[in-house]
């Protein structure tokens, strides 16, 4: 075995608090890493505050008392993984492997995901969620329908060389800060800025435009601008001609979109609408980053991002320097990636269970990025058709709508296992939790094709793992090989250099590049050496999108009035008066963090941002504790916030963080259902025609001061 | 061609019942294969296209236990016509040198059928059962019917695989890149 000094000799490693793939340095003194270098980010810099952690979980636990009760024994990882393994494939053997479901969500981004799907194979199962479809599902849907690729993404803008931004439903100086930190210096050399958000975030404040528009109407502000470009004629002829099908059906079907339809429904003027429009078909090239705040959560999120990625095309910024870039600049990174990051279809179990996913002949696009349908799953916790939940990096409770029906859910499945860091709540209720090793404390290889890099690197472990941590994917592994399933890797490494087979290198050849890292040659318009210049049926950028069609949900975009608003239910809106939204906080990566006292000091508790004046009336003082509802929860559960007024909001909009729990609070729940909007969704229609989330934000809402102020 | 085997060839495509085919089609293929794929390919056009739309109509994966043994034979004979086919044409060599490397596992959802093709250096072979992960670029799973409407050349891929008619394992960039011009040429050898 080699020591840590020889297999890194330079403490170099890939950040994955987020997803921003930022190359830090571990600095450490007599083997203990004490801090992170060339890191401006709290996620980044408080590193070793979660690994040397007083609570983090080090060595495998079995439950001996009831689920929740707190009894736990430590055992060997040879008994862990031995019982696990004898429970797994009693399950499968009695109910078949799409019995047992596997969920990993942000945390430990990239390796649940290659845990999970290592899983998917190994357990024969195709019940896997992975992330989450709340996030980025609706977006990558809707492009791959398009043109089967990513291309609103985070990672898909070139800030570098645009000289017009938008930022659609994003805050990028807190959910992506290197990248904010790429687009503020564009503007500084004068590129535009356009901003479309509700919410008064630090971006809208400094753009040439701000389109603060009414939650949930992302789609008919989309609508409305490709109507101008279409109509003025400001879209790119000769990309159009070549390169996109359906244009014909998209122009007609936007004829009856115009900016007067579109401004009351939006809240903006005409003139900003088509001020907007104008800018960023004009002021070339031009890039769009769109997240949550527009593409995912609300029951048009596909159609947003749609409405996105036409105005993208016709505009001609597809994978042009400065545009929309292809994430996967070659096909060989294409063919790379999906083996790489395992998306969408990398991995699948046999066929007999492949067609047995939850969600069968509801979502498929869904299922093909990878994803069961959560309401399905969590309806199997009850009645059988799930046994088995293992949880790999995810805080499932927390993080799934619905969520004491899934808490309930948990308690009655038959076999429940975390791999933690902590003790989540999800955790809480498991069977057995098996400690999981940190970024630091593993070999891997990590990605990054979004501007400024386009690079592999792959780095050795930085420091010996803690108590019995154990890599996630060895964790997987090892339990497969006690299960007599032929295991198609003999170890991690095997594993890693499966995912590179198609560069030709090695995981080690790779290690061993100066900085660890395989540069890639960078290449714009793919398309253009692409045959056919798509993957997707005609070929082609699909405006028209013949996927969607033989889904039966909309081939052009479509603005549906969210199901709860001032528009569609007047009457509701009357007694509930307010419409939620969510925001993202510096401090967190969604739900971790909140047990790290440095992340944790910056922001001690969950806010609600209102407008000062609604905040007046309703006898709310800035710091008061608040207690939110929704129609569907009035009457059984609210959830608390401490106000925080903000001048620039809509009186009648307000804003709170997602994925809020408290690790101080008495166990086993945590105070997991008291912050968290999640507690007050419930799995019920209507959802996203195509991948089926419901509703959680552009909902309605009404706040009052809390009872008890504390 | 001996006389009796075309004779046998035409009655089990054009006269006999769905329960004589059933009956009749195994040891038939046995000598189908022991005659020679390529002289039957000669001598029957079309061969591979009809025993297909034969097997269709008698409804061959609803025949349990021996719908794997009949697909399983069947397939032998079909990969055989087809490299044979592929080796005779210039155009389908030329395709194939510029696929480069591709191996295709595809597996059937309904029976247990399993099978592969593989294309290496302009040249096209295939055989039973499934190819190790590691080795495979592509796994497609289906019924047996849509793979046999995708070895027909009678199915739209990408939308298939999106649209989960076709299940895929692999990246769909090599899909449509690689697969679908071979599936396409495929189709084009069997018809």
């Amino acid at each position: 075995m080699k020591n840590t000094s020889e297999l890194s000799s330079d403490g170099k490693f890939v950040c994955l608090r987020c997803h921003q793939r930022c190359v830090v340095t571990a600095e450490k003194e007599n083997g203990k890493i004490v801090r992170i270098s060339d890191c401006p980010c709290i996620k980044g810099r408080t590193m070793p505050d979660v690994m040397y952690h007083p609570d983090r979980v080090l060595y495998p636990l079995k439950r001996v008392g009831e689920r929740g009760e707190g009894k736990w024994q430590r055992i060997s990882w040879d008994e862990a993984t031995t019982a696990i393994a004898s429970r797994l494939k009693e399950i499968i053997d009695s109910y078949g492997g799409h019995t047992i479901f596997l969920s990993d969500g942000s945390g430990q981004k990239n390796l649940g995901e290659q845990a999970i799907s290592m899983g998917k194979k190994l357990f024969d199962t195709p019940n896997v969620h992975r992330g989450r479809y709340t996030c980025i599902i609706p977006q990558v849907t809707a492009d791959y329908a398009a043109l089967g690729d990513f291309l609103t993404y985070e990672f898909n803008p070139d800030y570098a060389h645009a000289n017009c931004i938008v930022f659609w439903g994003s805050n990028p100086d807190v959910a992506t800060p290197a990248q904010a930190r790429e687009a503020r210096a564009s503007m500084r050399r004068g590129a535009k800025v356009i901003v479309m958000d509700p919410r008064p975030t630090p971006i809208a404040k400094d753009a040439d435009l701000w389109l603060q528009l009414r939650p949930g109407t992302d789609t008919a502000l989309g609508l409305a601008m490709l109507n101008v470009v279409i109509n003025e004629e400001l879209y790119d002829k000769e990309f159009v001609e070549k390169y996109c099908y359906g244009f014909d059906k998209l122009k007609q079907h936007v004829q009856e979109f115009t900016p007067k339809w579109a401004a009351p429904i939006t809240r903006l003027s005409e003139e900003n609408i088509i001020k907007a429009a104008r800018m960023y078909a004009t002021t070339k090239p031009a890039c769009v980053y769109a997240r949550c705040g527009s593409v995912s959560q609300q029951i048009n999120s596909s159609n947003v991002a749609r409405a996105m990625n036409s105005l993208i095309a016709i505009c001609g910024n597809v994978d042009v320097q400065g545009g929309n870039l292809l994430y996967f600049r070659t096909w060989i990174d294409a063919n790379m990636w999906a083996q790489y990051m395992l998306i969408p279809a990398a991995l699948k179990p046999s066929p007999k269970s492949e067609l047995k996913f939850a969600g069968a002949g509801k979502y498929p696009m869904m299922h093909f990025i990878g994803c069961a349908w959560m309401p399905d799953i969590v309806k199997g916790f009850y009645d059988g058709t799930i046994r088995a939940c293992w949880c790999i990096s995810d805080n499932l409770v927390v993080a799934e709508q619905d969520m004491e029906r899934v808490w309930e859910g948990l308690k009655r499945v038959e076999l429940s296992i975390v791999n933690e860091y902590f003790m989540t709540p999800t955790a809480e209720l498991a069977d057995f939790v098996l400690p999981a090793a940190f970024y630091t404390e593993i070999d891997n290889i990590v990605e990054a094709f979004q501007y400024p890099y386009n690079w592999i690197m792959a780095y050795r472990k930085i420091a010996e793992p803690l108590g019995e941590c154990w890599d996630d994917r060895k964790i997987v592994i090892e339990v497969a090989k006690k299960m007599g399933t032929d295991v198609p890797w003999n170890d991690v490494e095997d594993f890693l250099n499966w995912r590179l087979k198609y560069l030709g290198v090695t995981f080690n050849d790779i290690n061993k590049m100066p900085d660890h890292k395989l540069e890639l040659p960078r290449e714009f318009k793919r398309y253009e050496r692409g045959v056919p210049a798509f993957p997707t049926p005609t070929g082609k950028f699909e405006l028209y999108s013949n996927v969607f069609e033989a889904l039966g949900t909309d081939p052009l975009p479509v603005f549906r009035e969210p199901p709860e608003s001032p528009v569609s239910t007047p009457e509701l809106y009357k007694e509930f008066p307010l419409i939620y939204t969510h925001l993202r906080l510096t401090a967190f990566q969604h739900s971790e963090g909140r047990q790290i006292a440095r992340q944790r000091n910056m922001i001690p508790d969950p806010y609600l941002e209102m407008h000062p004046g609604t905040a007046s009336k309703l006898g709310i003082k800035d710091g008061d504790w608040v207690e939110l509802e929704t129609p569907k929860s009035a009457g059984k559960r609210h959830i608390k916030f401490k106000a925080k007024l903000v001048p620039g909001y809509f009186p009648d909009v307000v804003g709170g963080p997602h994925g809020w729990w408290f690790p101080e609070k008495p166990a086993p729940e945590h105070g997991c259902f008291d912050s968290n909007i999640n507690a007050l969704i419930p799995h019920e229609p209507p959802y996203e025609p195509t991948v089926g989330n419901p509703a959680c934000r552009s909902i309605l809402c009404r706040v009052r001061k809390a009872k008890i102020q504390s | 061609m001996a006389k009796d085997l075309r004779q046998e060839i035409n009655k089990l495509l054009f006269e006999m019942s769905a329960e004589e085919v059933r009956t009749n089609i195994l040891p038939i293929m046995d000598k189908m294969s022991d005659y020679g794929v390529g002289k039957l390919m000669d001598e029957v056009p079309g061969l591979f296209f009809l025993m297909m739309d034969k097997m269709e109509e008698i409804g061959v994966w609803g025949l349990g236990s021996r719908a794997a043994e009949i697909v399983d034979k069947f397939m032998n004979l079909l990969w055989k016509g087809i490299s044979i086919a592929a080796e005779r044409s210039e155009d389908s060599k030329a395709l194939l040198k510029n696929i480069g490397e591709l191996t295709v596992n595809l597996e059937a959802t309904d029976i247990p059928l399993k099978t592969h093709f593989k294309v290496s250096q302009g040249n096209f072979s295939a055989g039973p059962g499934l190819i190790g992960l590691k080795e495979q670029d592509v796994r497609l799973m289906a019924s047996t019917r849509k793979l046999f409407d995708l070895l027909r050349g009678n199915v739209d891929i990408v939308t298939s695989v999106l649209t989960e008619q076709l299940f895929l394992e692999g990246p769909l960039g090599f899909l449509q890149k690689k697969v679908v011009p071979v599936m396409a040429l495929i189709g084009g050898l069997i018809a």
